[in-house]
């Protein structure tokens, strides 16, 4: 390492370089973390809050919320008891102010209030009847506030703002809960219902039992229902998965030119020293130690330039507009700065073996 | 006593069948501690093959080296290595300087190398030739002359029994080139170290204890 250093000491320019080109594909491997971590947040956060283990929607609904449809009374054929099953009706609809024209995309979710998947307020308080409504707090950012009046999709009667709730998403947008009778008239219209149980759900959620131990009865005049995993259902939230394979794609690939732009550089800068090399062996300094060299060269390069890359990142995360979804999973970003870091020593690797063919005999004069 | 360096009947052939060329035919020679050699020939005449074997950098088709009495040809090349680091000095004729580490980093490295204390005998080393002042200066910041003297420091600094010299004088003046070479002969009769000088300039033959020939891969005394 000793020679690593004085090296990198001497070569500043050409370091700083190669460190500078670490630094920025480091970060761009951050921010695409960063994005692709705020993507699957924004898509999922909301399921994620409940804590639920399984999830159960109608059979026909191919695994998506929005397309899946069933009854109140289904509630009843789930084998849990009620303080761990809760009925949700997702509505994906917009959010208007009294008197503005613009709209904001939401999430509606209607449940009943007393059931699991109910945020806790953070201010004001939960909704007590049909046209009171609690909202996440990125949306109360968005110029939204206590007892304001609201119209929710395309009904007439306005909705009141009575809580707040701590700042979520699902499917990309902020979160509405309310309730059931909500929930019916928002997505039915008017329809009437012969009674309760008739009333419609999106979804069942299950609290602290896992799918496969989950036991549904089904009678063939019954809606088939399907039994999911929470992590399965997150994985078919629409474009979820999509996202997520594309930017690790993206990610993977910058893996590999961290470990070519090393490879290259290292290899250009051994070349150039293969003369040295020659009489440092023939005054008979070990392959092993020069080999070290490089790599040690390489492991600085990627700590060093990933460190800086990390702080970068880090606070370009307090810099970002709130319509962009960026997150900052230090875990992750760990995993990523181990890898980045790994691919920039394999990098050095390649060049060892042109150092180990490198001929003491050529240090002496040439004849 | 033993010759620090002995070569007994060494050839070294290049090629094979019509293309074969012997670069050292029967070559003998011996070098004792206290020694000044000073080997002269034209270029083409076998003089960097000579140093080459001699370093143990190649190994010749016949014959045998031993270096204080230890035999070479039997040594892989992780030893040779060793033997080179511990018991043989090289001052190459560009100079043979790290050239991204300052003076007393060069003396620096041998000692995280060697794990021993040379800092004394570094010390020394660099009064006797008068560079103490260059420490804190890289290699190109330093003159030929200056250079050469520090190689020669460093080629000493581990307190080897063999220098092996090749043409140390060749980037030099010759007012520069003549003070080298009295350098090396001071060293050699003062440290009593065996030291080779290959060089083609006669007048820096002037200084050594023996003068040896080279022509056509043949190794003879000069007699004047």
């Amino acid at each position: 390492m000793y020679l690593a250093w004085k090296e990198m000491r001497y070569a500043k320019l050409r370091y700083a370089l190669i460190i500078g080109v670490m630094v920025l594909v480091a970060y761009v491997v951050f921010m695409l973390t960063g994005l692709a971590d705020g993507l699957a947040d924004g898509n999922k956060q909301a399921v994620v809050d409940w804590k639920a283990s399984s999830v159960i929607l109608s059979n026909d609904s191919n695994k998506i919320a929005s397309a899946s449809s069933m009854k109140q009374s289904d509630l009843k054929r789930v084998s849990v008891s009620d303080k761990n099953k809760a009925g949700v009706g997702y509505f994906p609809t917009a959010v208007q102010h009294q008197k503005k024209s613009e709209k904001q995309n939401v999430s509606v979710l209607g449940a009943k209030k007393s059931s699991f998947v109910v945020p806790n307020v953070t201010k004001g308080r939960l909704y007590q009847n049909k046209h009171e409504i609690i909202i996440s707090q990125n949306l109360a950012n968005l110029g939204y506030h206590l007892n304001q009046k609201v119209k929710l999709g395309s009904d007439s009667k306005l909705y009141k703002i009575v809580g707040f709730s701590k700042a979520t998403k699902f499917s990309e947008v902020p979160v509405i809960y309310l309730n059931l009778n909500a929930f019916a008239t928002l997505k039915y219209g008017d329809q009437v219902f012969k009674n309760n149980g008739e009333k419609p759900l999106s979804l069942i959620a299950i609290k602290k039992q896992s799918a496969n131990k989950l036991t549904v009865s089904q009678s063939s005049d019954d809606t088939k229902l399907d039994k999911l995993s929470v992590n399965t259902f997150i994985q078919n939230i629409p474009g979820y998965s999509a996202q997520n394979v594309t930017l690790g794609a993206m990610i993977g690939f910058l893996f590999v030119v961290v470990a070519a732009i090393i490879g290259i550089f290292m290899y250009v800068m051994t070349l150039q020293k293969t003369s040295l090399f020659g009489v440092m062996k023939a005054q008979g300094i070990k392959t092993s130690y020069l080999a070290k060299s490089i790599v040690g060269q390489a492991l600085i390069v990627g700590v060093v330039g990933v460190a800086i890359a990390f702080v970068l990142g880090y606070l370009t995360g307090f810099g970002l507009p709130e319509t962009m979804p960026y997150s900052t999973d230090l875990g992750q970003w760990l995993l990523d700065g181990i890898v980045l870091i790994l691919v920039a020593i394999i990098g050095g690797l390649f060049s060892i073996r042109t150092v180990t063919k490198v001929d003491p005999i050529n240090a002496i004069g040439g004849e | 006593m033993t010759p620090v360096l002995k070569m007994t009947h060494i050839n070294k052939r290049f090629g094979a069948g019509h293309t074969e060329v012997d670069a050292l035919t029967d070559v003998n020679f011996s070098v004792e501690a206290g020694q000044f050699v000073s080997i002269i020939g034209p270029s083409g005449s076998g003089k960097s093959t000579f140093l080459t074997i001699a370093g143990g950098l190649q190994s010749p088709s016949d014959g045998s080296i031993h270096i204080n009495g230890t035999e070479l040809s039997h040594m892989n090349a992780k030893q040779l290595s060793e033997v080179r680091f511990n018991q043989l000095g090289f001052i190459l004729q560009a100079s043979n300087l790290i050239p991204f580490l300052k003076v007393a980093e060069q003396f620096d490295l041998v000692e995280k190398l060697t794990h021993q204390s040379i800092q004394a005998r570094v010390e020394s080393l660099l009064k006797s030739l008068d560079i103490e002042d260059l420490k804190q200066k890289y290699p190109k910041e330093l003159s030929g002359g200056e250079r050469q003297r520090v190689a020669i420091a460093r080629a000493l600094s581990n307190d080897p029994s063999l220098i092996l010299a090749d043409e140390p004088t060749a980037s030099l003046d010759s007012e520069h080139a003549y003070e080298v070479v009295k350098i090396l002969a001071r060293e050699a009769h003062e440290q009593n170290k065996a030291i080779i000088m290959v060089t083609h300039d006669e007048r820096m033959t002037q200084w050594s204890d023996e003068v040896y020939r080279i022509e056509d891969g043949k190794l003879k005394i000069k007699e004047d």
